[in-house]
């Protein structure tokens, strides 16, 4: 019988140690937060789940909700053989055209610590600035994608036309999947908190810009032409812009700051 | 077990086999009457009627050349261009009469002689095309999407690009010109805007025809180095044109080719580069 209840309480202790350790909260993907952002990238969606208490991967989507909606004074030029009013032409244009996803791994120095490094990558079409301006009602169908104005020789040549329905498109771009290093504060989930508020900022690292025209003639999803010092020369052949476009262009990273409020689901 | 080995070699054994058709160099079909492909050269000029024949050239894709001069003092050929058959050794060349060979005896009977056969003695070249680039190329082709595009002259460093859909139809590139202040003269428009190319026909033997929709032929000389070619035009009637000779690529993709060559232009004492980029699918 002494055995028995020896045993029996052998048994409870070793249960309730067990209980002890489940309760203690391990962080290791027990846990999972979604929130908004808010910075340069745009407005965004994001989802976080801490691996451990040092490393917390988050994944979303930003863009930039606001669309710039106007007129622009491109004035009268010759084309069909015809003038063309061009001086009140509709444009539209907007910061980071298609949005981005994003895949961030913040890894914090300390079991506690609210400060954190931030590893990861943004993946989207990569169109920093995109405008495009409707020549739909200054010119004739047929001229649609079927007309082009080009600057410079071989290479360096840029292209403009109008797409099969009549716009003019142009656009800063960076590189598709764009790396991210940075600095930030706050944990995006605490078992006490149902809200946390993070910050972020750091750099991009675009491999530099392109200032990009299309023309559709060739291709109907349009082909770009890169906008370089070299291409912008007058008509004696000397480089207008001083090498400046190469310059700004070749630089190869932009800054990133963002505000993210978490809410924990689980 | 030797199931799957035996699958497994099998699969393994095809993927050689589907790479060698997706690589495949040439994927068109020979032309018809390549074996056929000869110039003949006449000595001296063949007189068939009012026309001294100067050479017939058979292609390698059912089309003969013939050029020829009105007066013995003339420089420049005039060119007849055409289908041909060929049936029991002899050429029956549509809209000019039948030629037979008979070693370096070539004779000529057309409509113009009356019906009596006038014999010449000629050199006889056949032709061969020895890569890969050459057999693709020598055939006919029609014009399909032409894209011309001008810089330099009036324009600076600045210039313009027009895309034709429907082939090379003179109205419609001299509406665009005018339409950008080139104009084309009085003299030359009034020719030119019934003009439209029917066909360009590219020889092993190194000529490049032209054929237009009125009974009309430019004959041009082309070399072609692997991709890149030069090519230019006996007649002096294309407008512009004062260079004489166009360069630049010729690609092929499946059976079409498409061919992006450029020129020099004087317009109004001004300079233009002028490039055409054509692409063209073949006419049997």
């Amino acid at each position: 019988m002494k055995k028995a209840i020896t045993f029996i309480a052998a048994l409870a202790v070793s249960l309730m140690g067990m209980t002890a350790r489940a309760q203690e909260d391990t962080q290791i993907a027990n846990h999972l937060a979604a929130g908004i952002t808010i910075g340069l990238d745009g407005v965004g969606l994001e989802v976080a789940l801490p691996m451990t208490p040092y490393v917390q991967f988050r994944t979303g989507y930003s863009f930039f909700p606001y669309v710039y909606s106007g007129h622009v004074n491109l004035g009268k030029i010759e084309a069909g053989g015809a003038s063309r009013d061009l001086t009140h032409t509709p444009l539209k244009a907007t910061l980071w055209h298609g949005g981005a996803g994003k895949f961030l791994a913040d890894i914090f120095p300390g079991r506690n610590t609210s400060f954190h490094f931030t590893v990861g990558a943004y993946i989207g079409p990569g169109k920093l600035f995109h405008a495009s301006a409707d020549l739909s009602g200054a010119l004739d169908p047929s001229d649609y994608a079927t007309m082009a104005v080009t600057y410079g020789e071989g290479a360096n040549k840029i292209s403009i036309s109008t797409d099969p329905k009549g716009f003019v498109n142009a656009d800063v771009k960076v590189g598709v999947v764009r790396p991210y290093v940075g600095i930030g504060f706050g944990r995006a989930v605490k078992p006490d908190n149902f809200v946390r508020v993070t910050f972020d900022m750091g750099v991009v690292i675009t491999g530099g810009f392109k200032v990009q025209s299309y023309s559709y003639l060739r291709n109907p999803k349009g082909d770009p032409s890169v906008l370089t010092s070299a291409a912008l020369i007058d008509d004696e052949g000397h480089q207008i812009d001083g090498g400046w476009i190469d310059k700004i262009c070749g630089f190869p990273i932009m800054p990133m700051m963002k505000l993210n409020v978490f809410f924990r689901l689980f | 077990m030797k199931k799957y080995i035996v699958w497994a070699l099998a699969a393994l054994l095809m993927v050689p086999v589907s790479c060698n058709k997706g690589n495949q160099d040439n994927p068109m079909d020979e032309p018809a009457t390549k074996d056929l492909a000869q110039v003949i050269t006449f000595k001296t000029a063949a007189m068939v009627g009012v026309r001294n024949i100067q050479s017939i050239e058979f292609t390698e894709a059912s089309r003969y050349i013939v050029t020829y001069t009105v007066t013995k003092a003339e420089s420049e050929n005039h060119v007849i261009f055409g289908n041909y058959t060929y049936t029991n050794g002899t050429f029956n060349l549509d809209g000019f009469g039948h030629v037979t060979i008979n070693g370096s005896e070539v004779t000529i009977t057309t409509a113009t002689t009356g019906g009596s056969p006038v014999t010449a003695t000629a050199t006889i070249t056949p032709t061969t095309t020895s890569d890969t680039p050459h057999d693709n190329l020598c055939r006919n082709w029609k014009v399909g999407k032409i894209i011309i595009g001008l810089s330099g002259g009036s324009f600076g460093a600045a210039g313009i690009e027009k895309v034709f859909n429907n082939g090379i139809k003179m109205d419609q590139i001299c509406t665009w010109l005018d339409d950008n202040n080139i104009s084309i003269s009085e003299e030359n428009r009034e020719t030119l805007l019934k003009y439209s190319v029917e066909e360009v026909c590219v020889t092993g033997a190194g000529s490049i025809a032209i054929s237009f929709n009125v009974a009309d032929a430019f004959l041009g000389h082309y070399q072609l180095n692997n991709s890149n070619i030069s090519f230019g035009f006996d007649s002096s009637d294309i407008p512009f044109i004062t260079s004489g000779q166009f360069s630049g690529t010729v690609s092929f993709e499946g059976t079409n080719c498409l061919v992006i060559a450029q020129a020099s232009m004087v317009h109004n004492e001004k300079t233009y580069k002028a490039t055409f980029e054509m692409t063209l699918t073949e006419a049997k």
